[in-house]
């Protein structure tokens, strides 16, 4: 693989309409052929749809109506957004090997890390389904496993998706660290027997350096960033044309 | 091997002249990088679209990739088998597997189109 400089853009904490406008933002630098990467949380408990899902079905379900909910760029069911941490890594191409297996090279990565902190998790093999009576049926993300996703004693903890523009991957995943009040159905690493006090944004980029044979170098944000970032926040991820049209 | 008589974007589609109207598809190479495709979005018949322009978005269990008009045109048809078994642009990318035909506006055969040679070895450049 060619060398490429890996830049990791600095920990936010935000709204779920600003992240994905990040992420949409961090996507149009790929494009140009940027390197970059980052570690992020959730202001808010926040419900995210797959770009493709349909909205219908979240008003139905009591404990996730009344959050702020946004449409990702990305595919996939439905997520809370809550007690976790994400990661999103954006690049050309030529820059990330094979793209095909990049969520599972992240998740083996990830899953090596917590070993070494005491944590055991699993690969899952084959995409499947993880049987819960009381959830919502067929739009949650987490209980539909994909190949290579992360599991601990059963449960789904951490998915990726990608979306893929003009020669450029933007890669985002999340790894549930506890179970939110929102989604019961759901349980957190700490809710699985975890000790999960040495999980660290840190760690977690220290993952997708080894995924990625790259270190990352530490920037603040590009100051032109913020007016490209709030414009794609209020124009789209604001917007009940994109969040909810589906 | 990509059929010789198509010619080949950059951005993995593929192109089937015939006559002022042409056939649009997905490579095999394109398809291949996807896993389990799980929807097709294509743009509605009569869009007119500008090569390089956005054509329709595919899902697939782990990515969604946005498709691109390789020539300028205006959209005849679409491939309505794809809604029901989106399935078909893996097992069958340059035939029942088609994504649109358009009316072309100018030529196909226009620079910045590929044959079949000048696209493979793009693609073998290409990390898998």
């Amino acid at each position: 693989m060619m060398e490429h400089r890996w830049l990791r853009l600095e920990d936010k904490c935000a709204s779920g309409s600003w992240q994905m406008a990040a992420d949409d933002w961090m996507l149009s630098r790929a494009e140009q052929g940027e390197c970059l990467a980052r570690i992020y949380t959730f202001a808010a408990p926040t419900v995210s749809l797959g770009y493709f899902q349909s909205a219908e079905g979240v008003t139905g379900v009591p404990s996730l109506a009344g959050l702020p909910l946004v449409r990702r760029m990305t595919g996939g069911d439905l997520l809370v957004h809550h007690l976790e941490l994400t990661y999103a890594i954006a690049a050309p191409v030529e820059a990330l090997g094979n793209v095909r297996e990049l969520p599972c090279r992240v998740h083996r990565s990830v899953s090596n890390w917590l070993a070494q902190l005491g944590i055991e998790t699993a690969c899952q093999g084959v995409a499947g389904k993880i049987a819960h009576a009381d959830a919502p049926q067929g739009m949650l993300c987490f209980l539909h496993p994909a190949g290579g996703d992360i599991l601990r004693s059963g449960h789904k903890v951490m998915g990726s998706a990608q979306r893929k523009r003009r020669g450029a991957v933007l890669q985002h995943g999340s790894l549930l660290l506890g179970t939110s009040p929102a989604a019961p159905w759901l349980p957190g690493l700490a809710d699985l027997g975890a000790s999960i006090g040495d999980i660290t944004t840190d760690g977690l980029a220290a993952c997708l350096e080894l995924s990625l044979g790259s270190t990352l170098a530490h920037v603040d944000w590009p100051g032109e960033c913020s007016v490209d970032i709030a414009s794609l926040d209020q124009s789209r991820y604001q917007s009940a044309d994109w969040n909810l049209s589906r | 091997m990509n059929p010789s008589d198509l010619r080949y974007a950059k951005t993995h589609e593929w192109v089937r002249a015939d006559g002022d109207e042409c056939v649009i598809g997905l490579t095999r190479f394109a398809v291949d990088q996807l896993t389990d495709v799980t929807y097709i979005q294509l743009p509605a018949v009569g869009k007119k679209v500008k090569a390089g322009d956005g054509l329709g978005e595919i899902e697939s269990v782990k990515a969604v990739s946005d498709i691109y008009a390789p020539v300028t045109g205006k959209v005849m048809a679409v491939n309505t088998d794809l809604s029901r078994d989106p399935g078909l642009v893996s097992r069958d990318p340059y035939g029942a597997g088609w994504l649109v035909r358009l009316r072309v506006e100018g030529a196909v055969e226009s620079g910045h189109l590929m044959d079949a040679r000048a696209y493979e070895a793009q693609v073998s450049e290409t990390p898998h």
